[in-house]
């Protein structure tokens, strides 16, 4: 047995190391773009929830006053808000923005698909159904394995106080549209959420709270910037009420 | 050579390998990837009852008294009895004849739209619950300005006018067909019974097709803007004398936009014109039955 000859024992070892290279470097290449799934292509995902408030459209309060004046009356008699009426509006609005922000935009809530937090300024059978129709109410029970961040775009609201036959508010309407951009975490296009959405809130002790609602969700697929045009994800709004 | 081509080949077949050990470690492939979680046209809502599934009975008054007198104690121009079900989603209105010669507690037998002006609607309410055997739950009482003002307050009444009507006295003045109508002219609808066939039947009607109107109306108004709920409810309430909370009428709009106007049933309770001590009445015919099934559940065979 002749020991083996110094070149043959060279070519040996760079073949080992070309294939070992051409290992390596195959599975680099050829990885598929579903970066992410992994745990260590993910970017660190941001932890904060995006600021957002929605842009406040009209408002106002009716009256349900009985008329004492004996002739007939042709005007929409939409009041402007003030003392109680205004805090019951500012209220609502609160609530609403608490209720989108955890349903939509806290990425606790929507990376673990559980959104109990959002269910706070129901009413217990409004609460219940909301839980119920989870779907169109939130992001989605899967919305942490689809999407990499989710940041609120414009949003609008208007709120309608109406007055009980004392001038105090008894009921307030808030009519919603809400939007916000899901970026997925792969594919070629990212998802916008729309929300249009009409809740009726009544007194509860010194809270307002949801006893009806009525959502419609219309969300629609939107193309992914080209890789060299920066994103940036802009809250709608200035801050959080 | 040979060599160089044996060193590619395994080069070629490692790089295969290479790239599914790179997919496998990666996970999933870019298709199944994609958001599934996109919803489209959903549609969710709750909405709060008005005591629970119960059928729900409202009597609806229109006082006849002039700008000078208190309403409740008006003679009633139009009674209609509206039975509603909230679990079938139907509705029944129930029209008496004003001119319905019946028993009024206490006070003997006369016209029935006498019985507001003698002890307010409270008696109407007991006299009706008597005439039929059933329980009334609330009442609604507008006048002729009030019907005026609430309809003018939501924008007019879009109303379809089932035959011509010409009538100086109530001030009718219709073609046939569907057209939107003032306030005026919606009591003058309510109102008329010269140009039509059947008189104060025919009148009680009408005042039924008022209601059905509405109702379409609202589901239609309310699809394009929610907020209407509360303009309707405030017209409403500004217009009308009722028992019903504020709280209990919002539930009650919220039910009523479930309703779909082809499963509101319009009738009027049937009798036969004839006289009385020299004055022009309704006698009633079997009429106990149309109310039980009326209350029970919404609907009158």
């Amino acid at each position: 047995m002749s020991p083996a000859r110094p070149s043959a024992r060279s070519s040996l070892i760079a073949v080992s190391i070309v294939l070992v290279a051409a290992v390596a470097f195959g599975a680099w290449v050829l990885r598929p773009e579903t970066q992410g799934v992994g745990p260590v292509a993910q970017p660190p995902p941001p932890e904060h929830t995006p600021r957002f408030a929605f842009a406040v459209g009209r408002t106002g309060a009716l009256p349900t006053t009985q008329l004492r004046i004996r002739k007939p009356v042709h005007y929409d008699p939409l009041l402007r808000l003030r003392g109680p009426s205004r805090a019951a509006s500012r209220h609502t609005i609160a609530s609403i923005t608490r209720l989108y922000r955890e349903a939509f935009l806290d990425p606790a809530n929507w990376r673990a698909g559980a959104y109990d937090s959002a269910w706070h300024d129901l009413a217990s059978a409004a609460g219940r159904q909301a839980r119920r129709d989870l779907r169109v109410m939130t992001a989605g029970a899967a919305a942490g394995e689809a999407y990499l961040s989710i940041s609120p775009r414009p949003s609008t609201i208007r709120t309608t106080v109406l007055l009980d036959r004392n001038g105090a508010p008894a009921f307030v309407m808030a009519t919603v549209h809400f939007r916000a951009l899901g970026r997925a975490l792969a594919g070629t296009s990212n998802t916008m959420f729309e929300s249009v959405g009409t809740f009726s809130l009544e007194h509860a002790g010194r809270r307002w709270v949801v006893v009806s609602y009525d959502v419609r969700r219309s969300d629609h697929r939107v193309e992914k910037p080209l890789p060299t045009s920066s994103v940036a994800a802009t809250p709608s709004a200035e801050s959080t009420p | 050579m040979r060599k160089h081509a044996t060193f590619a080949i395994a080069t070629l077949f490692v790089w295969t390998l290479g790239s599914a050990v790179g997919a496998v470690v990666s996970g999933s492939s870019d298709a199944s990837a994609e958001p599934s979680i996109l919803v489209t046209s959903a549609h969710s809502g709750s909405f709060p009852r008005v005591g629970g599934n119960r059928p729900i009975s409202i009597l609806a008054i229109g006082s006849g008294a002039r700008p000078y007198q208190d309403p409740a104690r008006g003679l009633a121009d139009s009674i209609h009895l509206i039975e509603i079900d909230p679990k079938g989603r139907r509705a029944v209105i129930v029209g008496i004849p004003r001119d319905s010669y019946v028993s009024i507690p206490g006070h003997g037998t006369s016209k029935i739209n006498a019985a507001m002006a003698i002890g307010g609607p409270p008696l109407l309410i007991r006299t009706i619950e008597r005439l039929g055997g059933i329980r009334i739950h609330y009442s609604a009482l507008t006048s002729f300005w009030g019907l005026t003002s609430m309809i003018d307050q939501i924008g007019g009444l879009t109303v379809r006018v089932p035959f011509p009507m010409h009538d100086q006295y109530s001030r009718a003045d219709f073609h046939a067909g569907v057209q939107r109508l003032r306030g005026a002219e919606v009591l003058a609808f309510s109102r008329d019974r010269h140009s039509l066939r059947n008189g104060d039947f025919g009148r009680s009607e009408n005042g039924g097709r008022v209601f059905v109107a509405a109702l379409r109306q609202f589901r239609l108004e309310l699809r394009e803007d929610p907020s209407v709920l509360l303009r309707w409810i405030s017209a409403g309430m500004r217009s009308l004398s009722t028992d019903l909370p504020l709280r209990d009428v919002l539930r009650l709009a919220y039910l009523c936009s479930r309703i779909p106007p082809d499963q509101v049933q319009n009738v009027v309770l049937p009798g036969s014109a004839g006289s009385a001590g020299g004055l022009s009445i309704v006698r009633l015919g079997s009429v106990r039955s149309i109310f039980a099934q009326a209350s029970r559940s919404a609907h009158v065979r």
